[in-house]
C-alpha cells in the first residue's frame, strides 16, 4: 500500500476530490462512499482517524442550513408563521435534500483527505517537490504537519487532564487552549529543526528511500485519469428542487468511477506477498 | 436545404449582414399554467446565444430580475403570472426551465443567462409548481417554419425572415399537420418511469460494484486482523 509513489497518490487524490465535489447524483455518491471506505480500510494505519465526528458534522450542517434558509420547493414538511424573521414560512423536503447532497459532497471530500493523509508521509511529499521549491517545501511541511500535531496534542492534553480528575466539557475548553498552543508550537519548532538537520532546504540531498515507479503506479494512474475524465466530461447532477427522485446515472460513469478503488485491490493482492517475505 | 441556406445568406447580404454569416435556429416552447402552448423559432447569426437572449429575441414579453452572479431569474413570461409576485418568484408556481436533449426534456441545472444554445437547440419553459412535468415532444424542425422553397425569382428572398428576428409559429389552424405528432391531451400524462430494460444497466453495474467493494473491504479487514 505504501509502495505506491507519492505522486501517484496525489493524482489519485486529485481525481477522487474532483469526483467527490462534482458528482451530485445520490447513486454515484453512494458508490463513491463505498469506494473511499474500501480504500480507507486498505490504506489506514493502525491508529484510526479520530476526526470522523467533525466530518459527520460537516456533512450534516448543510442540511440544517438549507432547511432553515431555503423557502423553495413544493413538498412542505411544515409551516412556521411567516411573520417570524428568518425561519418563518414553509420548510420543504427539497431544501433538506439539497443540503444533504451538498453535505455528502463535503463528507466525501473529507474522506479523500483522510485517506491521502494516512497514505502519504509529509517527508515523501517533500521529496518529490522540484528542486527550486525546497525552501518553500519546509514551509509546506510545517503547514501540513500543524493540524495533525495540534489534534494530537489536544488529545494528549485532554487525556492528561482527565487523569487528573478534571471533567471534560465546554467549560474546560478555554483552559485547554494555552497548553495545546504551546505544545504545538514546540513540536513544530522541533520538526523544523529536524528537517534542517536532515538537509531539507539544501541544494542537493540524497534519498534514503527513493520512490520508484512500478506497474501498480501505472494502474492507479490509469484509473485516476479515467475517473477524472469521466467526471469532467459527463458530470452527473441532482437538483431536488426540479425533480425530487434522482435519476439513474449512466453505466459508463459507474464503470469509470469504480477504478478509483484500484489501490485497495492492489493492497488485497500484495499483502500476502509482503507477509510471506517478513 | 443548401439552396435555402444560400438564399438566407443572400437575404442577409440584402439586410447588411456579412455574407459569410451562417444562420442558426433555436426553438422555444412555453407552456402556461392553463396548458396553452406558445412556440417561437429564433434565428441568429452568432455561433451561440444564451437562453436569456433566446427569450429576448423571441419577442415574448418577460420580466426578469438579476440575482447577481447567479444570473437572471424569470419572474414573468408572456404575461404570466400577472401581476409579478413581490419577490419575483413568489411561493407558488414558477417558470421551470428545461432543455431539449435528444428525444427528451431535461430540467436545467443552470439559469437562462448561463445556458448556451447552438444551432438546432431548443429550450422550454413550463409554468407550474410541480416538478417532473414535461413539455410536448417537439423538434426544432416542427417549431421552425419549414425553410422557404427556393425559386428562381429574387423577390422571394425578401420573404425570408430577417436574421435575429422572431418568426411566429404558424397557428394550428393554418398548419394542422404540425400538431399531429404531438399528444395534446390537456391533462398531460405524467412522465413515464424509466423502463426496466433501461434501468437494469446502471442498477446492475451499481449493485455489482457495491458488492465487489464490500467483499474487497471484508477481505482486507480479515487479512489485517481485527
Amino acid at each position: 500500500m505504501t509502495g505506491l509513489n507519492p505522486l501517484t497518490w496525489c493524482a489519485w487524490a486529485l481525481a477522487a476530490i474532483a469526483a467527490a465535489l462534482v458528482e451530485r447524483n445520490p447513486y454515484l455518491q453512494l458508490l463513491l462512499l463505498a469506494i473511499l471506505l474500501t480504500v480507507w480500510i486498505a490504506a489506514r494505519h493502525d491508529r484510526s482517524i479520530g476526526y470522523w465526528r467533525a466530518a459527520l458534522a460537516l456533512g450534516l450542517l448543510p442540511i440544517l442550513f438549507s432547511l432553515v434558509f431555503s423557502r423553495f420547493g413544493s413538498h412542505v414538511l411544515f409551516r412556521l408563521p411567516s411573520h417570524l424573521p428568518v425561519i418563518g414560512g414553509a420548510w420543504t423536503v427539497e431544501a433538506a435534500l439539497y443540503g444533504a447532497s451538498t453535505g455528502a459532497a463535503l463528507l466525501l471530500t473529507v474522506l479523500v483527505f483522510a485517506i491521502a493523509q494516512s497514505a502519504l508521509r509529509t517527508a515523501d511529499l517533500l521529496a518529490v517537490l522540484p528542486r527550486p521549491l525546497y525552501r518553500l517545501g519546509t514551509l509546506v511541511a510545517l503547514a501540513l504537519a500543524l493540524v495533525p500535531q495540534a489534534l494530537a496534542s489536544l488529545q494528549a492534553v485532554s487525556e492528561t487532564r482527565r487523569l487528573r480528575g478534571v471533567r471534560a466539557g465546554w467549560r474546560t475548553g478555554l483552559g485547554l487552549l494555552l497548553p495545546v498552543l504551546l505544545t504545538t508550537l514546540e513540536r513544530a519548532l522541533q520538526y523544523a529543526e529536524s528537517l534542517d538537520a536532515r538537509g531539507f532546504g539544501c541544494q542537493r540531498r540524497t534519498r534514503y528511500h527513493p520512490s520508484r515507479w512500478g506497474l501498480a503506479d501505472g494502474l492507479v494512474l490509469l484509473g485516476a485519469i479515467g475517473a477524472l475524465a469521466a467526471t469532467m466530461l459527463a458530470p452527473s447532477g441532482y437538483d431536488p428542487y426540479l425533480q425530487l427522485a434522482p435519476g439513474l446515472p449512466q453505466t459508463a460513469l459507474i464503470v469509470l468511477l469504480v477504478p478509483l478503488s484500484i489501490p485497495a485491490w492492489l493492497n488485497a493482492v500484495s499483502r500476502r506477498a509482503a507477509v510471506d517475505h517478513v | 436545404m443548401l439552396a435555402a441556406v444560400g438564399l438566407v445568406g443572400a437575404a442577409a447580404v440584402v439586410l447588411g449582414h456579412p455574407a459569410h454569416a451562417a444562420v442558426h435556429r433555436a426553438g422555444l416552447v412555453i407552456e402556461h399554467a392553463s396548458g396553452r402552448l406558445v412556440t417561437r423559432c429564433v434565428t441568429f447569426v452568432e455561433d451561440q446565444i444564451s437562453g436569456f437572449a433566446l427569450i429576448q429575441r423571441s419577442g415574448l414579453s418577460y420580466q426578469a430580475q438579476s440575482y447577481g452572479s447567479m444570473g437572471q431569474a424569470i419572474c414573468q413570461l408572456d404575461g404570466e403570472p400577472s401581476p409579478v409576485p413581490a419577490n419575483c418568484l413568489g411561493t407558488g408556481p414558477y417558470w421551470q426551465y428545461l432543455h431539449r436533449a435528444g428525444s427528451r426534456w431535461v430540467p436545467s441545472q443552470l439559469g437562462a443567462s448561463e445556458w448556451i444554445l447552438r444551432n438546432g437547440d431548443m429550450d422550454g419553459w413550463l409554468y407550474s409548481d410541480r416538478a417532473g412535468q414535461m413539455l410536448p415532444a417537439w423538434t426544432v424542425e416542427q417549431i421552425c417554419a419549414p425553410p422557404p422553397r427556393p425559386t428562381a425569382s429574387t423577390p422571394t428572398a425578401s420573404t425570408v425572415p430577417p436574421t435575429a428576428a422572431p418568426t411566429p409559429f404558424p397557428s394550428p389552424s393554418s398548419s394542422p399537420d404540425l400538431r399531429t405528432p404531438v399528444a395534446m391531451a390537456t391533462p398531460r400524462p405524467s412522465p413515464r418511469p424509466p423502463s426496466s430494460s433501461s434501468a437494469a444497466g446502471p442498477l446492475g453495474a451499481l449493485g455489482g460494484s457495491l458488492l465487489a467493494l464490500a467483499g474487497l473491504s471484508a477481505w482486507n479487514l480479515l487479512r489485517r486482523g481485527p
